[in-house]
């Protein structure tokens, strides 16, 4: 499980959003937004970070790794 | 966009497109993209917005096809080109071929080059279109003439003067084609327009004057004489005649005063207005029904989806006939001959008369569908309306309004007994107190007045108890089926009132142009039968469907669906919305700011049942049109692509033929600008005003009670 931070999100749309660009890589089952704490949790097999920040990016928002 | 990331997503989505400057501005919901229009085009553009999660509309539908707005240079200088080629080819005067070569190169270049563009694009994506066609049409006929004239070989003929007219008369027609287009667009853009310029309003105590469109909530307007109103707006001050012909279609002018409500697109006719804005103008009545009317004008209809799907397979067969044309010719021996039956089925096949057909014949019967107060939310409801042979009519609020009539007067009425019944109906809005306060005109002062919870009123009127109530209250069996009221005045016995519904004005020219044009007519109500029936003999109703709770209306027009038949649903809006959403064709009755909110398939602005039948109507006349036009596109393609296989066509005939084609199923369609609603039965025809933004219509037809100029 990764979490990353991503201070931007703040409705519903964003949350589609990163759910459709981080759902698309291969070995993520699933995609968490929270919008109170602004965390995206990210579950599933051999996640690679950088894959990941590039689909937020994708989505239109900056993110850091929080753990 | 609900939040300020979402617009920063979209910028970045379109940012990416190639070519592409976007900036998207959260507050007024507007994204601006500056880009080159050979690379890119609005429909791509609205296709990124809506991959990103979110639904686009062009504003300015006028610049869709920015490539031919300011091209009419060009298109003169190439004009002048191909004169002197065709001058030489007539022998008119004598060009040497060379220069020819180079005349015809340069109207390919100034006029044929967007042809080439598309052409390519296409072919990298493997489809084709009918600039593939023109495009192999004239480089085939420029290549040839080329190879001829570089070889010098003198015997053999050139064909500079096709090259160059080709292209030239194709972009002659879909220029013309784009100005007709801009022209069935401004119907509403033209109102829009007329509120486009500057406002003076007042904004936290100071005076400013301000674009229309930046208008927010709660300025201070102030509205001249003769000025549209730019927002939607509550009268503060001043008392004036308003022109609503936006909500109703027709001409009415309204007197309105302090505490009056105005929407965005009225116009004030007399005197000098002052008002609060009650919505920003980018939210105003007026901009939700253009962004409607847009809305749905994206939308595309089952027929414009054959179209396409026939285009696709359209070109690759026109060119393989082009082949085979050109290699039977070959068989009788004449390369030249072959040559020029081959170019001309090139040309001479278009298949953009067909993709025009249903769109554009569209565009212009929904605009003008909403300058007569009609929204049409997509085109396939147009496809429904011929379909339908059942309609059930709401009947609260649709066939009848909101008020009550009395029916006989009890014969014991006396003229003071009216004045004292008529004075204390008068201070409540109750519409069976609205009924009883037309019993007189002439008002005394009341004295005391107070509400019977759940039963009535009871005041003192000249010294006299007036006490209104249900018959119950006095203890009183009624026998008739209709609604009564009881009023006592002192001691004596009570008097008996009956009440009816007030019929809605047009109510019984609906029904009458109904039945006349064959549909089933059902009354759907959640009133008793017996009630229910009184109005139904009045109308000429036959079929009722009484006691039906709101939540089982949707359930009747399933029953009469599962007989197989297609069932119309005309009801008030928000309340039906079940039944409308179930029935074949939903109908709504909305006030004007309900709009947005309305999901039937056609809503009618301004609450006025008249204009049902002029809805069906317009349907109607739109298809028939969509259908003469396929009839010409399919029927043309058929005859031109076989004389010019045939050798008959040469191919700068061809490609006048063409752009006449397009040309003609265009013109077709802009006539259904000039429909006109009628309604025969709402007022005696000649008693409304023109409608401002009409030219005035003299020596028009009557058919089925709607007006058409043809």
């Amino acid at each position: 499980m990764l979490q990353f931070s991503v201070p931007t999100v703040s409705c519903h749309h964003c949350q589609v959003a990163i759910q459709g660009e981080v759902g698309k890589i291969p070995g993520v089952q699933s995609v968490t937004v929270d919008l109170d704490t602004k965390t995206v949790t990210i579950e599933g097999d051999e996640l690679q970070v950088d894959a990941l920040l590039a689909a937020i990016d994708e989505a239109g928002y900056d993110a850091e790794l929080i753990q | 966009m609900t939040c300020t990331s979402c617009a920063s997503r979209i910028e970045r989505k379109l940012n990416h497109l190639p070519g592409a400057t976007a900036t998207v501005n959260y507050a007024l919901e507007e994204a601006t993209i500056t880009f080159d229009p050979t690379a890119l085009d609005t429909d791509r553009i609205l296709a990124a917005v809506r991959q990103a999660g979110y639904e686009a509309i062009a504003k300015d539908q006028s610049t869709v096809s920015p490539k031919l707005q300011h091209q009419r240079w060009p298109l003169v200088i190439s004009a002048v080109l191909s004169a002197v080629l065709l001058g030489t080819d007539l022998s008119l005067w004598s060009v040497s071929r060379p220069v020819a070569l180079v005349l015809a190169l340069l109207a390919i270049v100034l006029v044929g080059r967007g042809f080439l563009i598309t052409a390519v694009r296409d072919l990298r994506h493997l489809t084709g279109g009918m600039d593939s066609l023109v495009s192999l049409g004239f480089v085939t006929a420029f290549t040839w003439s080329a190879v001829v004239t570089i070889a010098h070989k003198t015997g053999e003929p050139v064909f500079f003067d096709a090259a160059a007219i080709v292209p030239t008369v194709i972009y002659l027609g879909r220029w013309i084609e784009e100005r007709a287009k801009v022209v069935a667009r401004s119907d509403l853009n033209d109102l829009q327009a007329k509120i486009l310029g500057d406002v003076a309003v007042t904004r936290q105590g100071v005076a400013l004057t301000i674009p229309a469109k930046e208008i927010l909530r709660d300025d201070l307007l102030t509205i001249r004489p003769g000025q549209v109103v730019p927002t939607d707006m509550t009268v503060t001050a001043g008392e004036s005649a308003v022109d609503t012909a936006i909500i109703t279609g027709e001409s009415d002018l309204t007197l309105v005063a302090p505490g009056s409500n105005l929407l965005a697109g009225s116009i004030n006719r007399d005197q000098l207005l002052e008002g609060i804005a009650t919505t920003s103008a980018q939210r105003s009545f007026l901009s939700q029904l253009t962004q409607q009317v847009a809305q749905a004008q994206a939308k595309k209809a089952n027929l414009e989806r054959i179209s396409d799907r026939v285009s696709r397979v359209f070109v690759p067969i026109v060119i393989l006939i082009a082949l085979g044309t050109f290699f039977v010719w070959l068989t009788q021996g004449s390369a030249v001959t072959a040559l020029v039956a081959g170019i001309a089925v090139l040309v001479v096949a278009c298949p953009c008369s067909l993709g025009l057909a249903t769109p554009i014949a569209f565009l212009v019967a929904t605009s003008r569908a909403a300058r007569s107060g009609i929204l049409i939310q997509s085109p396939t409801v147009l496809e429904q309306v011929p379909k339908i042979d059942t309609i059930f009519l709401d009947k609260t609020g649709t066939l009848t309004d909101a008020t009550l009539s009395l029916d006989d007067l009890p014969p014991k009425l006396t003229e003071e007994d009216r004045v004292c019944i008529a004075t204390v109906a008068q201070s409540s809005t109750h519409p069976v107190a609205r009924a009883l306060s037309a019993l007189s005109t002439i008002t005394v002062p009341v004295e005391a007045v107070r509400e019977l919870p759940g039963s009535g009123l009871v005041g003192t009127v000249a010294g006299h108890t007036v006490t209104i109530a249900a018959p119950h209250f006095f203890h009183l069996e009624t026998t008739k089926a209709s609604r009564m009221i009881a009023c006592q005045i002192d001691d004596r016995p009570p008097l008996l009132f009956s009440l009816h519904e007030t019929l809605r004005e047009g109510a019984k020219g609906l029904v009458e142009s109904l039945h006349n044009s064959g549909i089933e007519i059902i009354m759907l109500t959640g009133d008793r039968l017996s009630n229910a029936q009184v109005l139904a003999n009045t109308l000429g109703i036959t079929a009722i469907r009484a006691d039906v709770r709101p939540a089982d209306k949707a359930a009747a027009i399933r029953d009469e669906q599962t007989l197989g038949k297609r069932v119309a649903m005309v009801g008030d809006g928000i309340n039906d919305a079940e039944a409308l959403a179930q029935a074949d064709l939903g109908i709504a009755l909305a006030s004007g700011t309900d709009i947005a909110k309305a999901s039937a398939d056609i809503t009618i602005l301004g609450d006025d049942i008249t204009k049902v039948p002029g809805a069906i109507a317009l349907a109607r006349v739109t298809l028939r049109n969509i259908h003469q036009n396929f009839a010409w596109a399919f029927g043309y393609n058929a005859i031109a692509i076989t004389l010019a296989a045939l050798g008959i066509l040469n191919p700068m005939l061809a490609a006048a033929l063409m752009a006449s084609s397009s040309l003609i199923v265009v013109m077709n369609a802009l006539r259904l600008r000039r429909w006109r609603l009628q309604q025969r039965f709402a007022q005696p025809a000649g008693a409304s005003p023109e409608h401002p933004f009409s030219p005035p219509s003299a020596h028009v037809p009557v058919q089925n009670g709607f007006l058409l100029d043809t």
